[in-house]
């Protein structure tokens, strides 16, 4: 039952993501909240960890949205797989795991939704990346940043 | 930024599940039109919302917070209209009673409005919109459609300052409606006049109305001045100070009135603040 904290986080964030992702949206750039938590479990936990939770979180997601089903379960999927893969086994360390893996992880997710979308509504990738992807991860990454410096977060 | 270290190469369960999640994803992408999941979706939209419900008062205090300061507004807006159309009201009932009081009054009425409050020190002074080229005449009586106000002192072509009753060296003779009793109408202080000189045994009570006498060149006779307020209760031997209110708002006096004096010789040249 180790995990049972893990899904109670999960879906607290999913709920929050749903009900307040609206009011939380400043110039189209809109958080994903299960992003930090998606990096958090491959931190934390490993590659596994991190790849079942970003599957999942990705998929319900998509499950609400109005995308094409399986572009951010695959986004999370591959973010989850890869912090916890560089942060395990990779041949470096970085000063900023948090930061830096959040940013990155958000623009990787960002081109990934909006390549598909782009592709889903007919309109040219660059110019929705460059005006909602962009802020979008680099507000998520904020977001995340606050996270840290919140007592809930516990270092690796 | 980055510190290299040994390199490892492993390859275990992590992948296993990473190509397993990838396929799954990719394949919900490949098929994610199918109706099946359409339905599946619209079925996990329904659960999330009974979920949700606990955090819509979320969105929905945003939203009341929102609407309460469109309210707000609207208020401060309907507020500063209702002020204005009610002070429309009022400026439309004063002037509708200046209407009619044009319409009773004897004497020939020049309408004014006063432009101006000079400051106190050289007493209870107001300046009107109209002059000499109005017809406006030294010593014109000036009243309103409530009472008397005051004397025209000084003359321009086409504003003139009028000497209101509140002055100390500003005296009118009045007559009690009701008994003819005589007395001065003098300022002492601020919201305090007196009736002055009235005889200690004359009949005079809180309540009857005080009229011009039409005494001396200024004031016609028979212009409602003021009211009396309150009777001494230790009288001097002869005569008895009686307190008397104007009639005549003279701190929110805004529309008046001049009386044109139709014969020159009416109009004695009288010192300013001279008594009438």
């Amino acid at each position: 039952m180790f995990w049972l904290p893990r899904v109670g986080w999960a879906v607290l964030l999913f709920l929050i993501q749903l009900s307040l992702g609206g009011i939380l949206t400043i110039g189209g750039a809109k958080p994903d909240l299960l992003l930090p938590f998606v990096v958090y479990q491959g931190l934390r936990y490993g590659a596994v960890a991190g790849t079942i939770s970003g599957a999942l979180c990705g998929l319900a997601l998509d499950m609400m949205g109005s995308g094409p089903i399986g572009v951010t379960m695959l986004a999370l999927t591959i973010v989850g797989f890869t912090v916890g893969k560089v942060w395990q086994e990779g041949p470096f360390r970085l000063h900023w795991p948090w930061a830096t893996m959040l940013l990155a992880g958000g623009l990787f997710e960002q081109i990934i939704v909006f390549y598909f979308h782009s592709r889903d509504i007919g309109l040219p990738f660059g110019e929705l990346f460059f005006r909602y992807g962009i802020a979008s991860a680099f507000y998520t990454t904020v977001l995340g940043i606050i996270w840290f410096l919140s007592p809930l977060y516990k270092s690796k | 930024m980055v510190r290299v270290l040994s390199r490892r190469r492993i390859f275990g369960i992590d992948w296993l599940v990473f190509g397993i999640a990838v396929g799954i994803s990719l394949l919900f992408l490949l098929f994610g039109r199918a109706p099946a999941l359409q339905i599946a979706r619209q079925e996990g939209r329904d659960i999330a919302s009974f979920f949700l419900q606990p955090f819509r008062f979320i969105p929905e205090m945003f939203t009341l917070w929102h609407d309460n300061q469109v309210l707000r507004e609207h208020t401060m807006r309907f507020a500063a209209e209702n002020s204005r159309l009610r002070e429309a009201a009022l400026e439309n009932e004063r002037l509708r009673g200046m209407i009619d009081f044009r319409k009773v009054a004897p004497w020939s009425l020049l309408s004014a409005e006063v432009i101006g409050h000079p400051g106190p020190g050289i007493g209870g002074g107001v300046i009107l919109n109209v002059g000499a080229r109005q017809g406006v005449t030294r010593n014109a009586a000036v009243i309103s459609p409530r009472g008397l106000i005051g004397k025209v002192v000084r003359i321009a072509p086409h504003t003139c300052l009028v000497q209101t009753i509140r002055g100390k060296s500003f005296g009118v003779s009045l007559t009690i409606e009701r008994t003819r009793v005589q007395g001065i109408l003098k300022w002492l202080e601020a919201d305090v006049w007196i009736l002055d000189g009235v005889p200690t045994g004359a009949d005079v009570n809180v309540g009857d109305l005080a009229i011009t006498t039409g005494q001396g060149d200024v004031f016609p006779a028979g212009i409602r001045a003021a009211v009396v307020s309150e009777l001494p209760e230790e009288p001097r031997e002869q005569f008895k100070d009686v307190r008397v209110q104007p009639l005549a708002n003279l701190q929110t006096i805004e529309e008046v009135f001049v009386l044109i004096l139709e014969e020159e010789t009416a109009v004695v040249e009288t010192d300013e603040e001279g008594e009438e």
